[in-house]
């Protein structure tokens, strides 16, 4: 409207106008100084018509900016049916344990529903790697209600967990708007509001929340609880770089005085693990105790190697000992280096221990890293492998064993094999055991030379199975980069297989593979398979046409060897490489088929073979009791928990999280204005766009800017022909 | 402070000099008078004219050993010789729009043209290089210093192409011209001066730096030395366009002031430059100030000039601002 205003314009114009007597040309304006313009006085108003027209197109323009609708309904929503949804999140994670941090929970709890009315929703919810619903949506009652919410909250202390922030809180926005959703389709005005109770620590995991979409009637409050706790410094156990050392991380707190430190090592042989936790940990001088020195300057932290060599320990646990007045992440558990498992079996390898045969090569192929036992042993029979557990068996000349039609069987209950026929009579032998095929009975579907005869379904070997002998080195010609065994080499910087040669091989029909069901992962020059895989059951058979032993390959002498043999263990099932460390929450899995575990809280839990046991739930050494031993797993915090510096609030703030003013009940009367507003705005808008009136306006303005033109015009050719006439507007 | 009239009448009149159509004509008239002379270099040379003997110090170029007196005496003695030397002069001629101004019949830019053909002139009749260039925001027809016959052609050509041009960038085309400039010369720049001068003062410095011995002209119409609009007028700026409102009265007082100003200033960075300053209306006698810029330029070219004329100049034409004659 406050175009309308613009009409005194050309009124103003109209009447004032400056009246130079003279107009000079200078050579240059530095030494005049404009003086304000003056005016002449003229109350005579020329051209009526003129001066009216352009009035009225003024007006109407503003007008038709203005977007004129006629209002049907002034109605305007009242804040008065406004249902406030509380929500109150109250972190559990680890680093709650602080010393001071529970009363601060509890007081914030005590103010968190201040601002609350009668009628109003609230809901209390805990979260550390969980998010779990301690209370559903109640009315709120204002003291009832605290203190409910208050005994709940010690029914359910701070455990071990970590801080899972970020998907807490838009697990606890998606809940919120649900309800939200809920409540307001009953036709009342909504407002929610998120009270997140926590320490806001830097460990904090914050990235589910960037891109989140806000309601926009949601705010957050975060009431930061951690700032009364003293300063930390952590420990926290790192994959270990080498074997026989243990990597710690120490860090320090930026506002922490102290910067000596000690990490003190405790440990016990294998077999004598006793259940304990940090808090039991003596710090007084024990005899098996080895202390190192350690210097973190505050805000910073440090990595240091801890030797494991000089002792006999199996497992125990690392100390941090300092002016540090937070316990609750001073102590990490070690173990040893058991933390994987490889079963591997062979057939007809060779005596490992004579230069250039296979079982040589595969000894020294797998038998070095420690961080990963591989067991190889040489079987003499199937029935020498223990039921239920899971093998990669790897043989050759097969057709000496005496139980090999019991091998099929062992494939389809998950057993892994390798096999590396060395003579066409052998791999029919097998093959007929092991019925490669369609499910065809190994009585029906070999004659003995390589063709099949038997039923139509067993696919027809178009060639007989021979062995080649070649001088020159026969080089791999196709490779099938998708599997997974190659996957590995697919990128140029790895794919080069031209120094792998053989000189012996087994020549299978290439056409045979397929229709038996099998896949060719790399063939030889001349489409000669050298990698078949067969699928058997669980398990699965790989028909490896070319071995590596000295004068059949340079396979075991070239680079490639290792990486292609630990590609191989690892597609298969019986590959179980674990961490040298859990953290609460993961779950574990058993490498034999059943143990027993007894947890550090004195649990015992039984755990069957291919289960996961999900319940590492408490930091402390886990004993684990099986067929081949008993052993301990260390279960440590999460590390992140030891970042305690409060610095989650800003970053929380420029994820976008709408945090909320302070002033409770005035956000809540601006809330419910502000959804007024927006309701009757809409409303407007609908209307408006029904009515369009402003399009009519235009129209006539454009109509009358016509007759202007054409009446100046006409005025002024009319003065032109009076030259005494007066000047125009 | 230029002083109108009080001129006798062998100067000529300014208003009919520049009813002639021809440059060549007005400057020949206005030099006529001017007497011939020769002036001295301050340097010495290996010219015509003996001046001393030095003895010879070994590894000096043996061309100039006096070969007869070691003849007659056996000492090696170099014969020195005055240099006759030929000033190479640059004229610089303002063409910018404001340079069209005009109160009476004639603008500043038609007057300078005369003033500076007539110095050139005279020069260039003593057989002195004489260069010349036009600017305004950009230089114009550079023409470097020559003293060949028909360079006169040439120089007054460069002069006759004066149009009033764009605004005035003093500093910076006074920045360009002097790196056209390659040797130490006498450069004589015709200007109303009327701009920004923050930019001149560095420049004229470094121009000075280089040698150069600077005469700034500044040539302003009677009616820019003292604003007579005792009316309300609408002022145009001739160069930007820009139109102001003033009040006849406030005006002219306020004028004053910052006109004063701006001449104080100007003197001020001409005295900090080293710079000889004169000023001159375009209602004075062009011959008249050419005369006393040549006697200003070169003192000695003039030498038997008439008592009286000399007398004449310096009472009435200019006040210059700095270690300049008068």
């Amino acid at each position: 409207m406050l175009g309308g205003l613009a009409i005194a314009g050309p009124i103003l114009f109209h009447l004032i106008r400056r009246s130079p007597e003279k107009r000079q040309d200078f050579s240059s304006l530095m030494f005049l100084e404009p003086d304000p313009p003056v005016f002449s006085k003229r109350s005579r108003i020329s051209h009526w018509l003129l001066l009216l027209l352009r009035c009225l197109v003024i007006l109407l323009l503003s007008l038709a900016f203005a977007r004129p609708f006629l209002r049907t309904d002034d109605r305007v929503v009242a804040p008065g049916g406004l249902v406030t949804h509380w929500m109150i999140v109250v972190d559990r994670s680890a680093s709650m344990n602080r010393d001071g941090v529970d009363d601060a929970v509890a007081r914030s709890l005590r103010e968190a529903l201040d601002g609350s009315r009668p009628g109003d929703l609230a809901l209390l919810a805990a979260f550390d790697g969980d998010f779990e619903i301690l209370a559903d949506w109640q009315p709120v009652e204002s003291s009832t209600t605290t203190s409910a919410f208050d005994a709940l909250i010690r029914q359910t202390p701070a455990g071990f967990g970590s801080t899972r922030l970020g998907p807490s809180l838009v697990q606890a926005a998606q809940i919120m708007d649900d309800r939200m959703a809920e409540t307001g389709s009953r036709g009342s005005q909504v407002a929610g509001h998120i009270v997140l109770i926590s320490d806001f620590q830097k460990g904090a995991q914050l990235d589910s929340v960037q891109g989140f979409e806000w309601n926009e009637l949601v705010d957050v409050a975060l009431v930061s609880v951690g700032s009364e706790a003293p300063p930390n410094a952590g420990l926290a156990l790192l994959e270990s770089d080498r074997p026989g050392f243990l990597r710690v991380q120490v860090s320090n707190d930026a506002e922490n005085l102290n910067e000596s430190f000690q990490v003190v090592m405790t440990g016990q042989t294998s077999g004598n693990v006793e259940p304990q936790t940090g808090e039991e940990s003596d710090a007084g001088a024990a005899p098996n105790e080895k202390s190192y020195p350690v210097r973190v300057p505050a805000g910073s932290s440090r990595v240091i190697s801890i030797p494991m060599d000089s002792t006999d320990w199996a497992n125990g646990q690392l100390e941090l000992r300092g002016e540090d007045s937070s316990n609750f992440d001073n102590t990490v558990y070690w173990a040893g280096s058991r933390v994987g498992n490889f079963n591997i079996r062979t057939f007809g390898l060779g005596d490992e221990n004579a230069s250039g045969t296979m079982a040589f090569f595969l000894q020294r192929a797998f038998g070095a890293d420690e961080s990963m036992p591989v067991d190889i042993t040489p079987l003499d029979s199937i029935s020498d492998l223990v039921a239920g557990a899971q093998y990669f068996l790897i043989g050759a000349g097969l057709q000496d064993l005496p139980d090999l039609d019991d091998l099929r069987q062992r494939l389809e209950q998950g057993v892994d094999f390798l096999w590396l026929p060395r003579s066409p009579q052998e791999f029919n032998a097998v093959r007929t055991a092991l019925a490669l095929g369609t499910g065809v009975e190994p009585d029906q579907e070999n004659d003995g030379d390589g063709t099949a005869t038997a039923t139509a379904t067993v696919p027809v070997m178009t060639s007989p199975v021979t062995v080649e002998n070649s001088r020159s080195m026969v080089l791999l010609e196709e490779i099938d980069w998708t599997h997974p065994v190659f996957q590995p080499f697919r990128d140029p910087q790895f794919s080069n297989f031209s120094k792998v040669g053989f000189y012996r091989y087994l020549k299978l029909p290439a056409s045979w593979v397929e229709p038996a069901g099998g896949r060719v992962v790399a063939s030889l020059e001349g489409d000669s398979p050298w990698l078949v895989e067969f699928v058997v059951g669980d398990g699965r058979l790989w028909i490896m046409t070319s071995g590596w032993e000295s004068g059949e390959s340079v396979l075991a002498r070239s680079s490639k060897f290792l990486p292609v043999l630990l590609s191989l263990a690892q597609s298969t099932g019986a590959w179980r490489s674990g961490s040298s460390q859990y953290s609460i929450g993961d779950a574990w899995k058993p490498f034999e088929s059943d143990v027993a575990l007894r947890t550090p809280d004195g649990r015992s839990i039984e755990v069957a073979a291919g289960e996961s046991f999900p319940g590492l739930e408490i930091p402390g050494l886990v004993t684990v009791a099986g067929p081949r031993g008993e052993y301990a797993i260390p279960v440590n915090l999460d590390p992140r928990e030891s970042l305690c510096s409060p610095s989650a609030v800003a970053q929380l703030e420029t994820l976008g999280v709408p945090l909320n003013p302070v002033d409770v009940e005035e956000r809540d009367s601006e809330q419910a204005r502000a959804a007024a507003e927006l309701a009757a705005t809409k409303k407007d808008t609908e209307v408006e766009s029904a009515q369009k009136n402003w399009k009519w306006v235009v129209a006539i303005v454009a109509a009358i800017l016509i007759l202007e033109t054409w009446l100046a015009g006409w005025t002024s050719r009319r003065q032109a022909a009076i030259p005494a006439g007066e000047s125009t507007v | 402070m230029v002083q109108n009239g009080n001129h006798e009448s062998r100067w000529l009149d300014p208003s009919a000099l520049m009813k002639l159509k021809s440059l060549e004509l007005q400057i020949k008239v206005v030099v006529e008078g001017f007497l011939l002379g020769l002036h001295r270099s301050p340097y010495h040379g290996f010219s015509a004219e003996f001046t001393e003997y030095r003895p010879y110090v070994a590894g000096e170029d043996t061309r100039y050993l006096d070969w007869k007196l070691y003849a007659r005496s056996d000492r090696n003695y170099i014969k020195k010789f005055r240099e006759e030397t030929n000033v190479r002069t640059y004229l610089l001629l303002d063409q910018s729009r404001s340079m069209a101004f005009s109160s009476g019949e004639y603008n500043k830019l038609d007057y300078a043209r005369v003033l500076l053909g007539s110095v050139g002139y005279f020069f260039l009749r003593q057989r002195d290089a004489v260069g010349a260039c036009r600017f305004d925001d950009t230089v114009h027809d550079f023409l470097p210093p020559r003293v060949r016959t028909g360079h006169l052609r040439h120089f007054l050509r460069v002069l006759h192409g004066a149009e009033p041009g764009h605004s005035t960038d003093l500093g910076g085309s006074v920045a360009k011209i002097g790196r056209l400039i390659a040797n130490r010369s006498l450069v004589i720049l015709a200007s109303d001066f009327l701009g920004n001068l923050d930019s001149l003062e560095k420049e004229i410095g470094i121009l000075r730096a280089r040698g150069n011995d600077l005469i700034m002209v500044q040539v302003l119409d009677p009616a820019e030395i003292e604003w007579r609009g005792d009316r309300n007028l609408l002022v145009r700026d001739m160069e930007t366009g820009r139109e102001i409102f003033v009040q006849g009265g406030q005006a002219a007082e306020r004028y004053r002031r910052r006109f004063a100003d701006h001449q104080a200033k100007l003197s001020r960075i001409c005295n900090t430059g080293g710079v000889r300053l004169c000023h001159v209306s375009t209602s004075q006698p062009v011959d008249q100030f050419a005369y006393h810029l040549i006697k200003s330029a070169a003192p000695g070219w003039l030498a038997g000039e008439p008592a009286g004329l000399a007398r004449a100049t310096a009472g009435s034409v200019v006040e210059s601002s700095s270690g300049g004659d008068k």
